[in-house]
């Protein structure tokens, strides 16, 4: 009980980085806001992030799939901060609207740490849900994912999907802008 | 460049969903290495903080 738990709970992370991401395309659309590099990079992070929670999805609950996360989330907390830091003299500007009173790179930092507090506290609490088996998850394998595992994985892969095609409309094949304004693909 | 790199946790996630666990985190592995360098590579202007 407490391992279906676990993977409810994985799963429900999977939907939750999905949508983060599919928040910020939806913003960078309606309020024609085009992310810079760093921007990117922590939507890169996210991705990443995503990788992790796929292969909980897919393979069960493994201590490597959580380092995965873990190095992924410390990688955004990189990125994030640097643009924090970037902005965070007063009247050294910023970079994009507020989104209740924070930019954007300023809720990624909150939700890198988030998500590294999380798997913190999901490997305290699910011990044994998150160790490999003695079979080395080869029943979790063969088991596969749940309903809502199969549609956190497609959201996943999705929405990363998406991201690579708005992001290559951005820049193309060339080094993205410091200050992006518009589209390479439609100039 | 950077589409590149999404494109590289896309694969991964596509490998994951084909059951190559170990593909998957050695093309996650290649992601990260090469996001880190290109971290580096833009964040060459300095820190306007004085302590």
């Amino acid at each position: 009980m407490q391992n279906s738990f676990a993977r409810f709970l994985n799963d429900l992370a999977g939907l939750g980085i999905a949508g983060i991401l599919a928040f910020a395309f939806a913003w960078q659309l309606l309020l024609d806001e085009l992310p810079c590099p760093l921007c990117l990079l922590q939507r890169l992070a996210f991705a990443a992030i995503g990788v992790g929670i796929c292969l909980n999805i897919a393979f069960g609950l493994r201590p490597s799939h959580f380092g995965v996360i873990l190095l992924s989330a410390l990688f955004g907390v990189l990125a994030s901060s640097r643009q924090v830091m970037l902005h965070i003299v007063p009247g050294s500007g910023a970079y994009g609207s507020p989104l209740w009173g924070m930019h954007f790179y300023t809720w990624a930092l909150i939700a890198f740490l988030a998500v590294i507090l999380a798997v913190g506290a999901f490997l305290f609490l699910f011990d044994r849900a998150a160790s490999t088996p003695p079979d080395g998850g080869a029943a979790a394998t063969a088991a596969g994912p749940s309903t809502l595992g199969k549609i956190s994985l497609f959201a996943l892969i999705g929405m990363t999907a998406v991201t690579v095609l708005a992001t290559f409309a951005e820049c193309g094949p060339t080094e993205c802008p410091d200050n992006p304004v518009s589209y390479w693909l439609f100039d | 460049m950077m589409a590149l790199l999404f494109l590289i946790f896309a694969a991964a996630m596509v490998l994951v969903w084909l059951r190559r666990r170990r593909t998957a985190m050695l093309v996650w592995l290649v992601g990260i290495a090469v996001s880190v360098v290109w971290y580096f590579h833009h964040a060459t202007d300095a820190l306007n903080l004085s302590f």
